[in-house]
């Protein structure tokens, strides 16, 4: 979003990742490039490794073995804010029993920004609420984060992530829980901040609709990647999924002019 | 829209925080005329303004009441603090200074002394306090310090398991003890201001205000812990550091608080919720608004303490525990949820 990076070396290098917990090997030698300016889905079955992937990507877990690179620096090199100034990160719905104000929440974003004693500026609740616009949450600012539904509090963290105006932006299924409508517009959302994204998907076709690139995991390795309508075959369905299906094109075609893949599953078979 | 919107969230935070002030100040000086003696707010107020007034009511409100009023006020307030810091980091509810051992340590430091010495005042009474609750905060936190993952549980659980553990040693000790002892100890752990001192008063007031400052510059953070530890770290909070270090700020509350008044329960757990019925914990407001309804509610308890019954003390920890609760409740029945 702020500085320009040579187009050849990626935004974010996994070098042969692997993180076990216990004895149990969860991720097994991952290698990744995301480019900048690419709108990336990460696709996989329950229990693949999709959120062990991430976490290994945002420091909340550590790689046992490998590096993460953010522009070519090991990101455990980094202190955690200026980090956390770089990568954004949108996780499922986190519940809280606490008072806080959707403003607040939002203003979150700005927590890596400021050092402890600094106050909000005029500059940062013009961010904050450049931000609340942006999202649609106009008339919802002062209300308790709690009482947003599901879709308006992904909204609203987006938000915060807008603030933290990072280069990055990884989301952990951001809309498994939401109705159609809603994964679709907090999606089309996330694609419309300019951002580099690395988003994790439940719904195949809305990954398929709105990604450059999708990257296939299955018990912690990577199998497929590349654009959507190279990963996304009826084979790679059966192998990975165990679904049968057909893939077809949507009516649709994508901005940049491609053909989207669009899946419909045959159902009755095991 | 929003500047509109926000500028209303503005006017209730500041609203509160000129109230809860205005109340806090008129609380501190109207509870000076309350007590055994009779005196009137005119009293109190002549006792200020004539420099050279040596009357026995200006002693009497210098030397014995307004020691105590503000060491009401900062227990008030410094428990309310850490209980909201401790609900805040372990995102429990139910979080509060006592329920991590620090008092029953605090208590078993008393008995020991009492127990082995025969010391039943005075400052031995309340070093021994002071250095049976930073033994069981260094216990939990040598506990909790080393987890990796599941920090909260452990953290809970081992507070828990301490404050037993360290009831058990005083119920025994206690046992073994004379019954004047077990008396002795027994008014002790029901908490009183009566020991306030103009001497003594640093302590709490320098902790206090501390401790404090340091949470108010960690606002930020405290907020980010409430939505969950992985959306702190994503936001570069270093949750596990973070967390032992409010721990042994609000543990330094109690236990200095601790040694001084006595168990005061209570105050700690329902302040913070009292507050966030009405406005936001997020912002230096709300930070400071739950120190100053804490320090004022405990006041009020004081006076109360001092009047209910004549020429009798009650014990403060039995008032907390009794309005408290009722307020409590009835907020709990009574509340509309906020949209």
């Amino acid at each position: 979003m702020h500085t320009q990076t040579p187009l050849n070396t990626p935004l974010l290098n996994v070098k042969n990742v692997s993180w076990d917990i216990g004895n149990k090997t969860i991720l097994k030698k991952i290698n990744l490039k995301i480019t900048t300016g690419k709108f990336v889905g990460l696709i996989g079955p329950n229990g693949a490794g999709k959120s062990s992937l991430l976490r290994c990507l945002y420091r909340f877990n550590k790689p046992s073995n490998g590096v993460v690179e953010f522009n070519s620096t090991d990101i455990w090199q980094l202190k955690s804010d200026e980090y956390a100034k770089k990568v954004a990160v949108v996780l499922q719905e986190t519940p809280s029993q606490f008072n806080l104000s959707v403003f607040d929440v939002i203003a979150l974003g700005l927590t890596p920004h400021k050092s402890l004693f600094s106050s909000v500026t005029n500059t940062d609740k013009q961010k904050v609420i450049q931000a609340i616009n942006t999202v649609g949450l106009v008339d919802h600012s002062d209300q308790s984060f709690e009482s947003l539904s599901g879709g308006e509090k992904q909204r609203a963290l987006i938000a915060r992530a807008i603030v933290q105006q990072p280069q990055l932006l990884i989301m952990d299924e951001p809309t498994s829980h939401l109705d159609v409508k809603y994964q679709i517009q907090v999606m089309e959302l996330a694609k419309s901040l300019g951002v580099t994204v690395f988003a994790s998907f439940h719904d195949l076709n809305l990954a398929s609709a709105m990604c450059d690139e999708l990257v296939v995991i299955k018990n912690g390795e990577i199998t497929h990647s590349g654009a959507p309508s190279e990963v996304l075959t009826e084979n790679m369905l059966g192998e990975v999924f165990g679904v049968c299906a057909q893939v077809n094109n949507h009516p649709q075609i994508s901005k940049s002019g491609n053909n989207i893949p669009h899946i419909t599953y045959f159902y009755g078979y095991k | 829209m929003v500047t509109n919107n926000m500028s209303t969230v503005n006017t209730r935070q500041s609203l509160a925080l000129f109230i809860s002030a205005a109340a806090a100040l008129f609380s501190l000086f109207a509870a000076l005329s309350f007590g055994a003696a009779d005196t009137s707010l005119q009293d109190v107020l002549n006792s200020f303004l004539l420099s050279n007034d040596a009357s026995f009511n200006t002693r009497i409100i210098f030397e014995l009441r307004m020691p105590r009023t503000l060491l009401a006020f900062l227990a008030g307030s410094g428990l309310a603090i850490a209980g909201l810091i401790l609900q805040t980091v372990t995102r429990n509810p139910l979080a509060d200074p006592y329920l991590f051992g620090i008092s029953s340590g605090a208590s078993f430091g008393v008995v020991l002394l009492m127990a082995l010495a025969g010391i039943s005042a005075g400052f031995m009474l309340s070093a021994a306090a002071l250095l049976g609750s930073l033994l069981a905060m260094s216990l939990l936190i040598l506990i909790a310090g080393r987890q990796q993952s599941a920090q909260v549980e452990s953290m809970l659980l081992a507070g828990v398991a301490l404050s037993f553990l360290f009831s058990a040693f005083t119920s025994l000790l206690l046992y073994w003890s004379d019954p004047q002892a077990v008396a002795a100890i027994l008014f002790w752990t029901l908490g009183s201001f009566a020991r306030a001192q103009w001497a003594t008063l640093w302590l709490p007031l320098l902790v206090i205000t501390l401790c404090t400052f340091v949470m108010l510059s960690f606002r930020r953070q405290l907020n980010a812990m409430l939505l969950g530890d992985e959306s702190a770290i994503t936001l570069g909070v270093r949750v596990q550091r973070f967390r032992i270090l409010m721990l042994v700020l609000s543990s330094l509350i109690t236990a200095v608080l601790v040694a001084m008044c006595g168990g005061i329960g209570f105050v700690g757990l329902m302040v913070p919720h009292i507050v966030r019925f009405f406005i936001s914990q997020g912002t230096i407001a709300g930070l400071l608004v739950t120190s100053l309804v804490g320090g004022t509610f405990m006041v009020w308890v004081d006076v109360l303490s001092r009047s209910l019954l004549k020429n009798q003390e009650l014990p403060v920890g039995v008032i907390t525990a009794a309005i408290g609760s009722v307020f409590f409740l009835s907020l709990l029945f009574f509340r509309k949820r906020r949209v």
